[in-house]
């Protein structure tokens, strides 16, 4: 025997179980750490891979009872055993019990190992189910069980409450707990030791049964006077019935009903729902204590004849007992009380928190017990230490993330086990494996904090090198770090060749981050050729600006050289960004035609300024500068005029500098320039911001009156619909001033007006003429010969559909000079 | 003056809001009562840092600790919260906060309540 004594009591219930602990003269009873009760359900449920113990298999033991297992230690010692249908195995009332013991185990805040406990057991457990008993604390991992009968635990309790020894003599243990009642009769012997005497008890009797009776006597029949039901206590309690959540509605109000009827004369139980003929009631129903009183008597007198029972067994009088000891939640009825008191005619004592009664003197009983040497002797080495590498978005916008990990070590026999630190999610226990996953819910714009723990055999604590997942929802981005800047690609606008920028990352994206975009090549770069180049440049800024007044942050130029064949015009070139959390930039653009792929990282550290480019882009934008004035000057725009003009000599002095630099300059003065360069676009972008925005404006109204014209005359409802939608956008696009997100409104009318006229008769007849007109320049002759001959069949035949698919393929026999006709060649060499 | 509270009075009193709010919504003119609700709401936000959810139409299953549910049907799938009996509360420190109420309700299919 050891110095140290056992300390921890358990009170296994039938219905809920607690955990107590004494520490220096004091008992401490255990929470939940999941809602912070006292008590545990002793409810045991196996879902979806999950081990659930307590309250949410309790929730789930009416509608899944083929996976929920409740009141298995009424089978504790028998050969019986539950089946599980979602394990396909079935379980014993010694491992389900084993499951109750280990998640109260998760209740020790203090995080000392349980090696060993005293467990209570009814006054009527035999020898077998009292082994059975200490074989489910062995199987959770308790090297050491001392059992201890209920009736008597509750008695040590009273009799450390009041301070002082139980006097020589006897007297009843009255146990009503929610789902069953006890009766003891306790006496102490001779030698002073405590013993139960005799017991009766009732296993389908408690609490829960006096709120069945009054959602069913009193709240139902009254229900049934305010509105129209048929067959309404048959539709409720039902399962399956059309009224079974008004039930569980009811049971509830019933319980809440019979508690304020503890303390106060009448209750209230406030209703709203619908009848069958679908109209709402509205109604309180008053509930008198007397009331209460009368319905739930003949339970309790049933409780009463247990009790006369014991006595008339053991030939004693009421003033034989020195008082009737009261245990169980529902014992905290004032009638429960005073009808015992009155119908036994013996004192009851009510001192002690009847649910914690037990496992309170369990403790107060383990505190004099030593712990066998056994128990330490006999430790299993603690489970080598896991790694755990774990993936998640550590900030998200999402209402749930999914947890990876691979878990490396020791993980075999072991469990899993996630919280939320509010308190609003729990995985329940999970089988450890190599690779493991879970759906994580958050709570909106908040820290979300888990505790991950993986447990051993017995649910005992591994050490694991992860012990907390942290994800920000919403607002909070601590986790992940936003991008301060739109990333664009610049590209070259189909219609006048200049430069524009189309957004790849946007502003504010959380990092890390990707994205991939498709662009087309529009000028045919020859294998070899060492002057021909596209030219990818990201840069960094509002893609609504001018490129020349955005950041360079990467270039990557292709050149013939590096193709392993011809790149002809018009074929796919894909773009993928992503940028790291230390905003690293990777780069891949992968030449379709070549199927080759080209990578580049761009440091953050590093800004790359091609004196090429530099001077390429100050040229265009002197350029610019010229033309906006012109512009300024015909729309008696003077005051602009005059400041671009002011703006045009800076512009000047910046393409002679730049125009000056050797590719291999070594000062910074590229750097200097492009900044100058970047002040300079931005001032332009400023002073003709106005223009481009009229100019967008009026090539969206034009559009969209069209549009509408189309749409009305030829569309389907489908397309009428998707109208609707985006000039819906319409309004809030004009507020916001962006001629970005107006020319883009404008596209999508364009594409749904293209769409509607491929349907129109007269516009397929005369598209079909243009490209006819064309045959002679078509790159297969013999090809366009016969399908303009179909196209003539088709229209004379009024086959539109077919026509429309002529005029496709006739349309891709155009040499590509003439598919696009208006495009100016461009710098980068690439188009949307 | 010195005015003790006690966490659980505020809790009960959110609880009255919460059927208080539920009851104006109910009423075609409300509003006039739902504006006082709302202020109400504010109020126990600013000075308690307590603010109660009410997780009707959410989907339900047995990893919510949230709430305590008292499911009705016979299915045990696909489930959501039908109606709530009593709200979340939820309260606040800094950027995170715990549940210091969990909220009691009924969880079935969506056919299940008529």
């Amino acid at each position: 025997m050891s110095n140290k004594t056992i300390n921890f009591g358990i009170d296994l219930g039938t219905t809920n179980s607690v955990i107590a602990k004494f520490d220096q003269g004091q008992v401490e009873v255990f929470k939940n750490p999941s809602g912070h009760k006292e008590t545990l359900p002793s409810v045991v449920g196996f879902r979806k891979e999950r081990i659930l113990v307590g309250d949410k298999a309790r929730e789930f033991l009416l509608t899944d009872p083929k996976s929920v297992v409740a009141t298995f230690k009424r089978k504790m010692g028998t050969t019986e055993s539950f089946s599980i249908e979602s394990l396909g195995q079935s379980k014993t009332p010694v491992e389900l019990s084993a499951l109750v013991l280990k998640e109260l185990k998760g209740f020790i805040h203090s995080g000392e190992s349980l090696d060993a406990a005293v467990v209570t057991i009814p006054a009527s457990f035999d020898t077998v189910q009292s082994n059975a008993t200490k074989q489910a604390g062995q199987q959770a991992g308790i090297k050491q069980v001392v059992l201890l009968q209920e009736p008597i635990a509750a008695s040590l309790a009273y009799a450390n409450k009041k301070s002082k020894s139980l006097k020589a003599g006897s007297w009843l243990v009255y146990d009503l707990g929610g789902g069953t009642f006890d009766v003891a009769l306790v006496r102490i012997v001779a030698d002073g030791e405590l013993k139960v005497v005799d017991h009766e008890g009732d296993n389908y009797l408690g609490g829960a049964d006096f709120d069945q009776l009054l959602a069913e006597k009193v709240l139902v029949p009254r229900l049934e006077r305010e509105g129209q039901f048929d067959n309404l206590l048959p539709e409720l309690k039902s399962r399956s019935g059309r009224w079974n959540a008004l039930w569980e509605k009811l049971l509830f109000q019933a319980e809440k009903a019979k508690v304020e009827l503890s303390h106060a004369t009448s209750a209230e139980v406030d209703l709203a729902t619908k009848d069958d003929s679908g109209e709402t009631i509205d109604a309180v129903f008053e509930i008198t204590r007397s009331e209460f009183e009368n319905l739930v008597q003949p339970l309790v007198d049933k409780t009463v004849e247990m009790v006369r029972t014991i006595l008339t067994r053991n030939s004693l009088q009421p003033s034989d007992l020195q008082f009737i000891l009261m245990v169980g939640g529902s014992t905290l009825m004032p009638f429960v009380r005073k009808r015992v008191e009155e119908c036994a005619g013996v004192p009851v004592a009510c001192d002690i928190d009847p649910t914690t009664a037990i496992a309170i003197g369990a403790a107060y009983f383990a505190a004099g017990k030593q712990v066998e040497e056994i128990a330490n002797a006999g430790q299993a080495p603690s489970a080598a230490k896991l790694h755990v590498k774990a993936v998640y978005q550590k900030a998200t916008r999402e209402t749930e993330e999914m947890f990876n990990a691979k878990v490396s070590g020791q993980w075999q026999g072991c469990f899993f086990r996630i919280r939320r630190q509010d308190g609003g999610f729990d995985s329940g226990i999970k089988e450890l494996r190599e690779r493991i996953s879970e759906d994580l819910p958050l709570v909106a714009d908040s820290y979300n904090i888990f505790r991950f723990e993986v447990l051993g055999p017995t649910h005992e604590r591994v050490l694991c090198d992860f012990e907390s997942i942290q994800i920000a929802h919403g607002k909070y981005s601590v986790a992940g770090q936003l991008l301060p800047e739109d990333i664009c690609l610049q590209i070259d606008f189909t219609d006048t060749g200049e430069a524009r920028l189309d957004l790849l990352a946007q502003r504010n994206t959380l990092l890390p981050a990707r994205s991939k975009k498709t662009y087309t090549v529009n000028r045919t770069i020859l294998k070899g050729a060492a002057e021909d180049a596209l030219h990818l440049i990201v840069k960094e800024g509002s893609a609504d600006d001018l490129p020349e007044s955005t950041k360079t942050v990467g270039y990557l130029q292709l050149t013939g050289r590096q193709l392993t064949r011809d790149l002809p015009k018009g074929t796919d070139i894909e773009v993928k960004l992503e940028i790291s959390e230390s905003r690293d930039l990777t780069f891949t653009v992968y030449v379709e035609a070549c199927d080759q792929e080209f990578r580049e990282v761009f440091a953050p550290t590093f800004r790359e300024v091609p004196t090429q480019t530099l001077a390429y882009e100050s040229r265009c934008l002197l350029e610019k500068v010229d033309d906006e004035i012109t512009t300024a000057v015909d729309l008696d725009n003077f005051e602009s005029a005059e400041e671009l003009k002011h703006l045009k000599k800076r512009v000047t002095d910046l393409e002679k500098e730049a125009a000056k630099l050797t590719p291999d300059d070594s000062t910074d003065d590229r750097y200097k320039l492009e900044d100058e360069k970047r002040r300079c676009a931005a001032e332009v972008g400023r002073l003709t911001k106005g223009k481009r925005f009229d100019t967008e404006r009026r090539q969206f109204e034009e559009m969209r009156d069209r549009c509408e014209l189309l749409v009305g005359e030829h569309g389907n409802d489908r397309e009428r619909k998707h109208l609707d939608e985006l000039l819906k956008r319409e309004s809030y696009v004009l507020e916001s001033g962006n001629a970005r997100r107006l020319e883009e409104l404008t596209e999508q009318l364009s594409t749904l007006a293209f769409t509607v006229l491929r349907r129109v008769p007269e516009f397929l007849q005369s598209r079909f003429q243009h490209f006819a007109s064309q045959q002679p320049k078509m790159n297969d002759q013999t090809q366009a010969r016969s399908l303009v001959e179909a196209g003539r069949l088709a229209v004379a035949q009024q086959q539109w559909e077919k026509l429309d698919e002529i005029n496709i393929a006739l349309y891709h026999l155009l040499p590509s000079r003439d598919q696009q006709e208006a495009v100016k060649q461009g710098f980068t060499g690439i188009v949307k | 003056m010195h005015l003790e509270v006690q966490p659980k009075s505020l809790f009960r009193l959110l609880n009255q809001i919460f059927e208080l709010e539920r009851k104006a919504t109910r009423l075609a003119d409300g509003e006039n009562v739902l504006r006082q609700v709302r202020r109400m709401k504010e109020l126990f936000e600013e000075d308690f840092q307590l603010t109660y959810e009410d997780p009707t139409g959410q989907p339900f299953n047995e990893t919510r600790t949230d709430v305590e549910a008292r499911l009705a049907g016979d299915s045990a799938e696909n489930l959501v919260i039908v109606e709530t009996l009593k709200p979340v509360i939820r309260f606040s420190h800094g950027p995170t906060s715990s549940i210091v109420q969990k909220g009691i309700v009924v969880a079935g299919t969506r056919t299940e309540q008529p």
